[in-house]
C-alpha cells in the first residue's frame, strides 16, 4: 500500500502539509481507478475509507424512499467524498459513490487516517479547517432554509432579479439560481416546473417569464 | 431578433472531452467532434439541461435571463452555442 507522493498535488487540502505528512499519507493512500458507472461504497454501509479524486467526477448519491436517486454532489478533481464518516470511528458511509466517467482516485483508510491525524496535527487541523468551512456553509443554509419555503424564495429571487430591456442580459443557470437561494438544482428544478404548473411563470428555452406578478408576490410571502 | 433555438453554452476551454454529455444527452443532439462536443442536431435539444448538470468539468451552461412578460424579445440576435 502506498503511492506516488506526486498525486497528493492534485488534491488541494494536502497541498500546503510539510514533507513528513505528505511522505506519511502517500505510505497509507493506495491509488484505485474506477471505470464508469462503476459503484465505489454503498449509503449506510459501514465507513472503511476516505477518497480524493485525482482524475475523472464521482457522483454522490442517495435513493430516496421511493427510489428515486437524489444526487447530493459530484466530485471533481482535488475534492474529497466520505471524509466525514471516515473520520469517525464506526462510521457509516453518508451516501453512495459512483464513477461518472472512468476516473482516478486516492483512497485512505479510516484507521490510517486517524492515524496519522494522531501523529501529525498539521494533518488534523487541516481537515477541521475544511470541515468548519463545510460546518459555516450548512449553518447558513439551515438559516435560510428554515426561513422560507423553496418556493417562497425562488418566487421573490425571480422578482428581484426579472429585468426589462436591460442589455446585456445577466443570465442564470440552475445551479447559479440554487446557490443564491441554499439548495441544489434539482429543487430549483422542481420549483420552477410548480410555478409553471401554477401559471405564474413561463419556461421559454431560455427565459423564464414572469407572467403573473401579483401571483409571484402571493408566493413570496407564504 | 432574438435566435430561434438557444442552445446550451460549452466552453471548451474547461472541457476535457470526456464525452459525458454525447452519452447522456437524452436527444443525442451532442457528438465529440476533434475540437471537442457540439451540436450535431440543435433541434432535438430540449434545453432539459442534463449536460450541465453532468458535465464534470462544468463546461456546460444552461442559461436563463428573468424576464417580466410584457418585455419585448432581447435584441443581440443569435447566442453563440460554443465559446
Ligand atoms: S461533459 Fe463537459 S467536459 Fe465532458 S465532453 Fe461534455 S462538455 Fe466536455
Ligand atoms: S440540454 Fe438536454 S437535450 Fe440539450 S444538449 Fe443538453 S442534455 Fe442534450
Amino acid at each position: 500500500m502506498s503511492c506516488d507522493e506526486r498525486l497528493l498535488d492534485r488534491v488541494p487540502l494536502f497541498a500546503g502539509l510539510p514533507a513528513p505528512v505528505r511522505a506519511a499519507l502517500a505510505q497509507v493512500a493506495t491509488e484505485r481507478v474506477s471505470g464508469a458507472g462503476e459503484l465505489i461504497l454503498l449509503g449506510g454501509e459501514p465507513c472503511e475509507a476516505a477518497y480524493f479524486v485525482i482524475e475523472g467526477a464521482v457522483r454522490i448519491f442517495r435513493d430516496s424512499l421511493s427510489g428515486r436517486q437524489q444526487v447530493l454532489t459530484t466530485a471533481v478533481r482535488g475534492t474529497p467524498f466520505n471524509l466525514v464518516p471516515a473520520l469517525r470511528t464506526g462510521g457509516a458511509n453518508h451516501a453512495s459513490a459512483e464513477a461518472v466517467v472512468a476516473s482516478r482516485l486516492l483512497q485512505i483508510s479510516s484507521h490510517d487516517l486517524r492515524r496519522l491525524i494522531r501523529l501529525y496535527p498539521d494533518l488534523g487541523l487541516t481537515l477541521l479547517d475544511d470541515l468548519a468551512g463545510k460546518l459555516d456553509h450548512l449553518t447558513d443554509l439551515v438559516e435560510t432554509i428554515s426561513l422560507r419555503s423553496v418556493r417562497g424564495r425562488l418566487a421573490r429571487f425571480l422578482l428581484d432579479n426579472a429585468e426589462k430591456d436591460q442589455v446585456p442580459r445577466r443570465v442564470w443557470t440552475q445551479d447559479e439560481i440554487a446557490a443564491r437561494l441554499g439548495t441544489v438544482r434539482d429543487v430549483i428544478g422542481r420549483g420552477l416546473r410548480a410555478l409553471v404548473d401554477a401559471g405564474l411563470i413561463q419556461l421559454d428555452r431560455e427565459r423564464i417569464i414572469v407572467v403573473d406578478r401579483e401571483g409571484l408576490v402571493a408566493e413570496s410571502n407564504l | 431578433m432574438r435566435s430561434a433555438l438557444a442552445l446550451p453554452r460549452i466552453d471548451l476551454v474547461l472541457c476535457t472531452r470526456c464525452g459525458v454529455c454525447v452519452s447522456l444527452c437524452p436527444g443525442h443532439a451532442v457528438e465529440m467532434a476533434d475540437e471537442g462536443p457540439h451540436f450535431a442536431r440543435p433541434l432535438d435539444c430540449t434545453y432539459c439541461a442534463e449536460c450541465e448538470a453532468t458535465c464534470p468539468a462544468g463546461a456546460i451552461r444552461c442559461e436563463y435571463a428573468i424576464v417580466w412578460a410584457e418585455d419585448p424579445p432581447s435584441p443581440g440576435g443569435d447566442r453563440c452555442t460554443t465559446s
